[in-house]
């Protein structure tokens, strides 16, 4: 079952991923692929290469090698010198990257700007979409996440599930192909997760493509087509929810799942 | 603009005789013979002082991207001019531009000579020179403590450098700067007075004078007053912008880890 990859029909594949930092190989050689509508949840100990591999997803990261392809794009990276990759067009990677929404493990709202104008900010700056209209998206967004009552409030007044969830919002705003999630609710308070793996939940149900990070197995196998298990920078066993959680094949992800159920 | 220039020389005037006016019937006849002298003194002062540090926080704001910029080619030039003008003496600058460039005088500096033989507008150069150097180095602890998080949530939806940096960046590393920058411009106030050692009638030029006919000591605690005048009118001002910029608890996100 291992990294064996990328069938043509997937909306996201990604293909024998290499990233090192400084020596240390932490990603070495990941393949996997998500359908549209599909949900993906990563899943390993820490240490095990799943966020850095989210984060070469949309080049928060540049990995050494590989690629990555949405929607029928590959991503525009180009071999330099030394067989390192790099960026060629930075128009084009902005490009890729407003078509991958990012929600991040500390929220990283802007701290400065209302939650409406976090939510307007990429549409409006990015999309160059007109500012009413912007607005309009901003208050249904935030409307739907259950913060309508917060549109003028600040980060900085908000609970940790309050600003995930109007983080969320700010992704969907860019009208992404695909979501990334980063480990989303490993910030949060024990009573705030719930608030937002609903949230999370709900954008599954309605076919959004996710590819998630997360710790909380309940919610990785009630809600994901796909678990792929790292274990130090490879893909240790993927494969459906029931077969990853009912009959792990690794002794490395049985070891991982007793830890953590 | 004209317009605005007459308006301002004619509020200077009102202001100088209104005030040396009203202090008259209760101060010394010292002070009321050197009252209309130390007006001039003051608004050149203020004159310098804001001219530089509006210019010097421009250059500032063009050294500061250059020195956080990954290119050698900016980040070592804005280096080496913060690193030049912090580390010499503000007067070793002003003698170094007035008297040593000066001394080259018409035929060595050409169509700059204008410029390089009035003291004014050497110390109007060199307060702007260095104060952008300090103003720098006060932008960039702004930028740096931002959290990183902040520019990787611009990045990742897709923002160009310079979005980041006007709509993310620069407007949270300014909140950050706010009360250092404002400690400079206090700092900038007191060491404008050394433009007196080059010819400039400021406060500080203004009170020598005054003194320097009456040998009265105690015209130099006038001098002090009005200065001390002025630190207020500036941090009442740096106040205003303060009360404007402020966001409710706009603090820096909390680290969860």
């Amino acid at each position: 079952m291992t990294s064996q990859g990328t069938a043509g029909n997937d909306y996201l594949s990604v293909n024998n991923i290499h990233k090192d930092f400084g020596g240390l190989e932490v990603l070495k050689g990941i393949s996997f692929g998500a359908r549209q509508h599909e949900v993906v949840s990563l899943i390993g100990a820490s240490g095990s290469g799943k966020s850095t591999l989210l984060r070469c997803i949309n080049l928060l990261e540049i990995p050494e090698k590989g690629e990555i392809t949405v929607d029928g794009k590959r991503l525009p990276l180009s071999p330099s010198g030394r067989g390192h990759r790099h960026i060629t067009n930075k128009r084009d990677v902005r490009l890729f990257r407003a078509s991958l929404a990012m929600v991040f493990q500390n929220f990283n709202l802007w701290a400065h700007m209302t939650i409406r104008q976090n939510v307007m900010e990429g549409p409006v700056q990015v999309l160059k979409v007109p500012k009413a209209e912007a607005t309009e998206q901003a208050e249904a967004l935030l409307a739907r996440v259950g913060l309508f009552d917060k549109l003028d409030a600040y980060p900085a007044h908000l609970s940790g599930g309050q600003q995930q969830r109007a983080a969320i919002a700010r992704a969907l705003a860019m009208q992404p192909k695909i979501l990334l999630f980063d480990e989303p609710t490993s910030a949060l308070d024990p009573e705030l997760v719930g608030e937002v793996l609903a949230v999370m939940r709900d954008l599954a149900s309605e076919g959004r493509t996710m590819v998630v990070v997360t710790h909380e197995m309940g919610f990785a196998r009630e809600v994901s087509e796909n678990v792929v298990f790292l274990h130090q920078g490879r893909i240790g066993e993927q494969g459906s929810p029931e077969q990853i959680f009912q009959s792990p094949q690794t002794d490395a992800c049985r070891k991982f799942l007793a830890s953590v159920l | 603009m004209f317009d605005f220039v007459r308006v301002y020389l004619n509020f200077k005037i009102a202001a100088s005789d209104g005030i040396c006016g009203a202090l008259a019937p209760i101060s010394p006849d010292l002070f009321v013979n050197a009252c209309p002298r130390f007006f001039d003194g003051f608004f050149v002062t203020l004159e310098l002082l804001l001219l530089s540090s509006v210019l010097g926080f421009l250059i500032a704001v063009a050294v500061v991207l250059a020195r956080v910029s990954s290119s050698r080619f900016l980040s070592i030039p804005a280096h080496a001019y913060i690193y030049v003008f912090r580390g010499t003496p503000l007067l070793v600058q002003l003698w170094v531009l007035y008297y040593g460039l000066g001394s080259m005088g018409a035929e060595g500096l050409g169509p700059l000579w204008p410029f390089f033989k009035e003291g004014w507008w050497v110390g109007l150069l060199t307060l702007t020179l260095n104060t952008a150097a300090y103003v720098a180095e006060i932008l960039r602890g702004g930028i740096q403590n931002l959290p990183h998080g902040q520019i990787e949530a611009a990045e990742a939806c897709g923002m160009t450098w310079s979005q980041r940096m006007r709509r993310i960046i620069f407007p949270q590393a300014i909140r950050i700067a706010w009360p250092a920058y404002g400690n400079e411009v206090i700092l900038l106030m007191k060491a404008s007075a050394l433009v007196s050692t080059i010819t400039v009638m400021d406060l500080m030029g203004q009170t020598r004078t005054i003194f320097s006919r009456s040998y009265d000591l105690s015209i130099f605690l006038y001098g002090a007053a009005l200065y001390l005048v002025l630190a207020g009118l500036l941090t009442l001002g740096l106040r205003l912008v303060e009360a404007r910029m402020t966001i409710p608890s706009f603090t820096q996100p909390k680290s969860p880890r």
